[in-house]
């Protein structure tokens, strides 16, 4: 009778390049030393997406040690499980000093000092060159405060692919389809590339401050600071160009931080309100000051049920919280539905939603995603990270503070990790 | 005429069992087609390596799959339901679409095997594939130390 560790090293190859998600290939090669010499044939490992979101923490720097830290120790990322709050050490140099955000399908796209956009996988370390910052259309005018090796850290927004990278999860051939979109700039505008081409093209837009992109159901969806929604049209004789679908919802203002979700197969619209000094956005605020259309904007809104419950969040957060600089405060959804009414301007309508159901959305400096609840992860909450890039410098120790889970239901937020870990360049974000 | 006749080849099992199968199906399998190419077919086509009941699945599976008339979900269907196997005929299946080449049924049961795995840690896929752990206590937490996601 044929025992299944008889079965010939090609064969358990095979096997294992059917794997889809890193989980299932590392308990593979852990559970025999014949499983486990699959890797050595592999050569590397496979660039596949995983199963459960992690947290990414921020780079351990101790400045007061810089000069004689271990090479190797500073190399070092920590992945933190949600479920057992145990965090694990995979060895990535090829991230240090950068800037990391998730990139979707296990990938993430980091930018540096060199100016070079890269996709990196962290499992398998594999990089992949996306057309540098300097290939960028609208560059600052150069002076001296906006040169790109100043600004590295905030030129680049957001990068959203249309699929992963790879056409197959291990041959590391490239897919040639992969369509890749990103906000960047002083105008947060919309570009786009191909995996392949050396450059990046813009998408012909008529608004600015583009906070957010996600593709859905075969096209690239984005959304603008005050709420409207977008989609890109790639076949344009003209080229490229955002064409817009929804109005901003009424119950928000631009100074909510707008997501594009998809979850349970309808495209979700989300605002994220924060408050904090650095903001202007506190009760304490001079009327005189800066802040003072935000307030009138804060006015329309008081009208609505939900300053109340703004309210009661501010109560329940912790006293360091409402020290720092910007701290979240709460969040609306509403989902976008076809329009079929005649006379419409928009392709779509939005509705308030109040209930994600068995979903979870994780939003922050990554792709804007929605899981289905586990033991792991709460039904009807926002997992949410630290993505106010613009602000980390102004925090004590960088930014990363502002993060939680925020619960539909009761509008409270409580946090997802104990401890700190904090950035300037590139706090905590999830890793999915 | 010959051209319209459909060749047919007899595949022998290793306990003697012998099939009927048309030519045009069985050279699926890589092993029987070099044989036909190279002229060199006996009658019958002795199988060292598969018994009388595995071959049979074999074929089964080999039919369906040159049918012209079936589509691919058609086929995708017939898929889902063949690899609903006890767990040992699944290794069977394996080693003799390995030993005939048969690249399609392979595919199809390897996949079967990486979707078995999924969710299942470390110590239930040795339970359910019948494995011993030949790690030393040592090299088990070399193993955990290298591979972070593993024992979650």
């Amino acid at each position: 009778m044929a025992d299944w560790t008889d079965l010939p090293m090609d064969i358990l190859v095979v096997i294992a390049q059917c794997l889809t998600v890193i989980e299932d290939f590392t308990s593979f090669t852990a559970v025999c030393k014949s499983w486990q010499s699959v890797t050595s044939i592999l050569k590397k490992k496979p660039s596949l997406p995983t199963r459960y979101p992690r947290i990414m923490l921020a780079e351990k720097i101790d400045t007061e040690d810089q000069q004689n830290r271990d090479d190797q120790d500073a190399s070092i990322r920590c992945f933190l499980n949600l479920l057992t709050s145990k965090t694990y050490q995979l060895q990535l140099p090829e991230a240090r000093g950068r800037k990391c955000t998730g990139a979707h399908y296990g990938w993430l796209w980091t930018i540096g000092i060199d100016l070079q956009i890269n996709l990196l996988h962290p499992f398998s370390r594999q990089q992949i060159c996306l057309p540098p910052m300097l290939t960028l259309p609208d560059q600052y005018v150069y002076d001296e405060r906006f040169m790109p090796q100043e600004v590295w850290g905030v030129f680049v927004a957001k990068i959203v692919m249309s699929s992963n990278p790879l056409k197959d999860k291990c041959l590391h051939d490239y897919n040639e389809d992969c369509t890749i979109v990103a906000i960047y700039g002083e105008y947060a505008i919309l570009v786009f590339t191909k995996l392949g081409d050396t450059v990046w093209t813009n998408i012909s837009v008529q608004s600015r401050v583009y906070q957010d992109i996600i593709f859905y159901n075969g096209k690239f969806y984005a959304v603008d600071v005050h709420g409207v929604v977008v989609v890109c049209d790639f076949d344009d004789a003209n080229g490229p160009k955002a064409i817009v679908i929804a109005p901003a919802p009424i119950e928000t203002n631009d100074t909510y931080q707008k997501y594009l979700v998809e979850s349970s197969g309808h495209l979700l619209l989300v605002a994220r309100f924060r408050k904090g000094i650095s903001l202007n956005f506190d009760d304490d605020v001079d009327d005189e000051e800066e802040g003072d259309d935000n307030e009138e904007d804060m006015g329309d809104v008081d009208g609505n049920v939900n300053v109340d419950e703004v309210e009661d969040v501010k109560d329940c957060g912790n006293e360091e919280e409402k020290e720092a600089g910007y701290y979240t405060t709460g969040f609306f959804v509403w989902r976008l539905d076809e329009c079929h009414e005649e006379g419409s301007n928009y392709a779509y309508r939005l509705t308030q939603v109040t209930s994600l159901g068995d979903q979870a959305l994780f939003l922050g400096s990554n792709v804007s995603t929605s899981v289905a609840s586990s033991e792991s992860i709460k039904p009807n909450c926002i997992y949410f990270t630290d993505d106010n890039y613009e602000l980390y410098f102004e925090e004590p120790g960088g930014g990363g503070h502002d993060t939680g889970i925020f619960n539909m239901e009761d509008k409270t937020t409580q946090l997802n990790y104990a401890g700190e870990s904090r950035s300037n360049i590139s706090p905590p974000l999830w890793y999915i | 005429m010959s051209s319209s006749e459909e060749r047919k080849l007899i595949l022998k099992s290793s306990d003697n069992e012998e099939f009927v199968v048309k030519e045009s199906s069985a050279v699926q399998c890589l092993t029987i087609k070099n044989l036909v190419e190279d002229r060199c077919v006996s009658d019958p086509i002795p199988l060292a390596n598969v018994d009388s009941k595995i071959l049979a699945l074999v074929i089964e599976f080999m039919e369906k799959h040159a049918e012209t008339t079936l589509s691919n979900s058609e086929k995708k269907e017939f898929d889902v339901e063949f690899v609903k196997k006890p767990f040992d005929d699944l290794l069977e299946l394996i080693l003799a679409a390995n030993y005939l080449d048969f690249r399609e049924l392979m595919d199809v049961l390897c996949n079967t095997c990486a979707k078995q795995m999924e969710n299942w840690s470390v110590e239930e896929v040795r339970e359910k594939f019948n494995i011993q752990n030949d790690y030393t206590v040592e090299e088990e937490k070399a193993a955990r130390a290298e591979n972070p996601w593993a024992f979650e």
